[in-house]
């Protein structure tokens, strides 16, 4: 089921539909997996022979090849100064950027936590359900989706929740297992709907994950309706 | 082909080979032969998309502005030009739902039910694809994969959209799309497509 829905979610990344929030993650999780990469590039080569084959050619505004020349003889000397205007940004972002790689991400996942980060670096510090675990909230502009980057220390146990609505997570530092398999780095977690799950982290060093959810935990009993109210994510 | 100003024919070869000399030498003249090619095209990508004429135009340009801009990260050993602009379209396209507020796709909790998927007939079509070329193997696919496909890239459809409007369960859609897709993979690591397997980095359930 999990395979054949990341093969879903990588051709709706590829046809360009799906929502914010989980071409977000399918982006992060790209990043990290060569597997991935592969499956998307071949939904995308199907999006480029239809764009040869299928599409209809439509006739363009009478003007636009005239202004496509005025534009790009334009760009030419534009070039310079949009490089120069990236090192900027590049430069104000060092900060956001350094405690990312410290957390051993890079490259368009750190382009896309950029705002969240640079927001948690100077405004709030990482928010905590209790010692073990804390986050900080990623804002994918997606209102019907939470998207948190979670640290959760090496050895914690979660007890046993299940999900209502799908679940995504992204590894992206230690490990951590549970009673479906064992998970490393760049791996890609998809629960579904009323799957139960009780994560153990890796003894080896603290986990960092993305995930992402739609709705709320349900927990399996009243005791851990208690946990819940700690450990919402 | 479609160009009205006398361009040479066109070949996947030579649209690569006029992609690479613009990231390379900045040719304006080998980017004007691929944009008397691709920008009618990609307006028209935009229009099925369901843009105006107006606004498929405008991001239509914007869209070629952009591949003359970064054709200097152009790899033709990595993708064919035509994927490479597709995948600036595209990305082009989601950034104007964005702007403009237009919701993609239908809320995340009736993306898919939980019902399990009926087996298709298409399983059982599970045969050897032999074609290296992508086209030769989207023609080995049934009309009824090419039309779901067709849906999903042009007209912003998600799998549940489409099973609403086809009238097929959604089972049925997400089979076909599936193995349609598994079936055009399978052709394109015949053709040398390296599909590398690691340890880590995959997607688990």
């Amino acid at each position: 089921m999990s395979k054949e829905r990341s093969q879903e979610l990588f051709f709706e990344y590829a046809a360009g539909v799906l929502d914010d929030a989980r071409r977000f993650m399918i982006d992060a999780h790209l990043q990290m997996s060569e597997h991935g990469r592969a499956s998307v590039r071949v939904c995308e080569e199907v999006g480029g022979y239809l764009l040869v084959k299928d599409c209809a050619v439509a006739s363009m505004n009478p003007t636009a090849r005239d202004r496509m020349m005025d534009m790009i003889d334009h760009a030419l000397h534009q070039d310079a100064a949009m490089q120069a205007e990236e090192a900027q940004v590049a430069k104000q972002c060092m900060q956001t950027v350094d405690m990312l790689k410290a957390l051993g991400l890079s490259g368009a996942l750190v382009d896309h936590l950029e705002e969240s980060c640079r927001h948690a670096c100077h405004t709030k510090k990482w928010s905590g359900w209790n010692a073990r675990i804390r986050y900080f909230d990623v804002d994918t502009g997606c209102s019907a989706s939470r998207m948190r980057l979670v640290r959760i220390d090496a050895g914690t146990e979660i007890p046993p929740h299940s999900h209502r609505g799908e679940e995504m997570t992204l590894l992206l530092r230690g490990t951590m297992r549970d009673e479906y398999g064992v998970y490393g780095p760049g791996d890609l977690i998809i629960r579904h709907d009323g799957e139960i799950h009780s994560p153990i982290i890796g003894d080896d060093e603290d986990c960092v994950c993305l995930a992402l959810t739609y709705r709320p935990l349900k927990m399996k009993c009243m005791v851990r309706r208690v946990f819940n109210i700690f450990y919402r994510f | 082909m479609h160009s009205s100003r006398g361009a040479p024919q066109v070949t996947k070869q030579s649209l690569d080979a006029l992609l690479q000399d613009v990231g390379q030498n900045k040719s304006k003249e080998s980017f004007m032969t691929l944009y008397d090619y691709f920008a009618p095209r990609v307006k028209s990508y935009l229009l099925k998309g369901g843009l105006n004429e107006d606004e498929a135009d405008e991001l239509a340009q914007e869209t070629m502005l952009m591949v003359w801009q970064k054709a200097v990260s152009y790899d033709a050993d990595l993708a064919a030009a035509s994927t490479w602009i597709f995948t600036v379209a595209r990305n082009k396209r989601t950034d104007y739902f964005r702007k403009t507020g237009r919701v993609m796709s239908v809320p995340p909790e009736k993306f898919y039910d939980l019902a399990s998927d009926e087996d298709s007939p298409f399983e059982t079509f599970y045969e050897q694809e032999v074609n290296a070329d992508i086209g030769e193997a989207l023609k080995a696919l049934s009309s009824e994969q090419i039309e779901i496909i067709k849906k999903a890239y042009f007209e912003d459809k998600a799998h549940s959209q489409i099973a609403e409007e086809t009238g097929l369960p959604l089972g049925t859609v997400k089979s076909r799309i599936r193995l349609a897709m598994d079936k055009l993979k399978h052709a394109l690591d015949k053709s040398g497509h390296k599909d590398s397997h690691i340890t880590h980095g995959e997607t688990k359930g």
